[in-house]
């Protein structure tokens, strides 16, 4: 089997203190993996160990590997660029640009990177994008206005879109509905089922009624290790640890 | 600290300690009616009827609590065996109103009901111990429980074996009853291992 995401013995520390210890899992393509915990458990610092966003703290230390499409991302002489390329990041805080348009929002990307050769072809990969984040609808006729103008949960999808538009093979989400109200949450979550038929999503969550409902797989941590990892259906009917029973049934703390 | 969905657990697992006391004392009811020959028919079908009616509140509220608190992992399995607890505790009354309603069959002449006294002596204890066992979340108890099971399935076959044995020397009349008598403790000693599968799902996630 091939796998879209390998991490093996990862370790994380900011400063001296031991953030993710030995964290170790493989993620099948075309899924939705959960990554669940509570605050502070170290979910959002796994995601950014994976993508080498981390890179970007100083005082972050890594230890370990993770391998895409066999590659460690890690590696000495590895090409960062190439790295970030692969993963489409989206955040908790809808982050448009909000001055550019619409349409820059999502079409700088592939500008900046070379991916296109003429306008014509920026402008079907901008269409396709914001189609795919099932934003197209509902802007076509406001390309031009500035991101700004959308509503929380339309600026989210808009950075899904603009994601999208890069070709990642893998798309990160740190609570991406965590500032939504209840519609726009639903929304992304119908747009996440459909998006895993091309891509592998890896979720953050520290809602576990969310990664029920739409994950395949789920993964449990808490202070830093993983506790449990497994089909979704399995660790919300029968967990095999007390830890991660605890934390789906809400007793814990 | 209590959560939200405890306060419904509570009220299911009393509802539920309710339909077990009611189930223990329609078949001791019937048990006793049947051994001294005395009509408690309406009487026990009265209880049976009232164990239907707790059935549809077990469900009723399960489902309430599904709706509202989306339960997982132990919550969950507690809640869907409820449902099905419930409805095995239905049947033991429903058993238990036949039993009682064997009465009018006996023939007046001697119709000896030792091996159904000694069958019903068993099952009782064993719907008395189930219900604790399932009450008290105790493994070990509800795995003994259904272990005696072999033997109620062992005397029944012997009885039954028996009284075709003795067919036509004995009244027609007073054979069916025996029979029949000794065919609902055999079903309901099968609705106590049920009970005790549930135990073990709640428990372990695991029939036995």
């Amino acid at each position: 089997m091939s796998w879209a995401i390998e991490v093996n013995n990862l370790n994380v520390w900011y400063g001296d203190k031991h953030i993710l210890k030995d964290v170790t899992f493989k993620v099948p393509k075309n899924i939705i993996f959960a990554i669940m915990g509570p605050s502070g458990c170290g979910k959002s610092t796994l995601l950014r160990a994976m993508n080498r966003l981390l890179d970007l703290n100083p005082y972050a230390r890594v230890e370990g590997q993770v391998k895409i499409n066999g590659i460690d991302v890690y590696s000495d002489n590895i090409d960062i660029t190439w790295v970030r390329r692969q993963f489409g990041m989206v955040f908790q805080i809808p982050n448009p640009f909000p001055h550019l348009s619409i349409y820059e929002n999502v079409a700088l990307g592939p500008k900046v990177n070379g991916l296109v050769k003429d306008k014509s072809e920026l402008d079907r990969l901008v269409k396709r994008a914001l189609e795919q984040a099932y934003l197209w609808d509902e802007v076509k006729n406001d390309l031009k206005k500035p991101a700004s103008m959308l509503s929380g949960g339309q600026q989210q999808r808009l950075c899904i879109a603009r994601a999208l538009a890069l070709k990642p093979k893998i798309i990160l989400m740190d609570e991406p509905t965590a500032n939504l109200d209840p519609v726009a949450s639903s929304k992304i979550e119908e747009l996440m089922l459909e998006l895993k038929e091309e891509y592998t999503i890896i979720i953050v969550t520290h809602n576990p009624q969310q990664a029920a409902r739409i994950s395949d797989y789920v993964a449990f941590l808490y202070m830093g290790e993983l506790i449990e990892i497994g089909e979704t259906s399995m660790v919300f009917t029968r967990p095999k640890h007390e830890l991660t029973e605890k934390y789906v049934v809400g007793r814990m703390g | 600290m209590k959560r939200p969905i405890d306060y419904g657990m509570e009220k299911l697992n009393g509802l539920m300690s309710d339909m077990i006391i009611l189930s223990e004392k329609a078949l001791e009811k019937s048990i006793e009616a049947v051994l001294s020959r005395v009509d408690a028919i309406k009487e026990v079908r009265k209880m049976s009827d009232e164990l239907l009616f707790m059935m549809d509140e077990v469900s009723e509220l399960a489902v309430q609590l599904i709706a509202r608190y989306q339960p997982v992992a132990s919550d969950l399995r507690e809640i869907k065996s409820a449902i099905q607890v419930s409805y095995d505790l239905s049947r033991i009354g429903r058993y238990a109103a036949n039993i009682s309603e064997i009465v009018t069959m006996i023939p007046e002449s001697d119709c000896d009901f030792t091996q159904f006294k000694e069958l019903s002596q068993i099952v009782l204890e064993m719907v008395k111990d189930i219900g604790k066992a399932y009450l008290n979340k105790d493994l070990t108890k509800a795995e003994e429980v259904k272990k005696r099971d072999d033997k109620v399935d062992e005397l029944y076959a012997e009885y039954i074996k028996n009284l075709i044995e003795m067919n036509g020397r004995i009244d027609r009349a007073c054979l069916l009853s025996i029979a029949l008598a000794i065919r609902y403790l055999e079903r309901i000693a099968d609705h106590t291992c049920y009970i005790a599968d549930a135990v073990s799902y709640i428990l372990t996630g695991r029939k036995q």
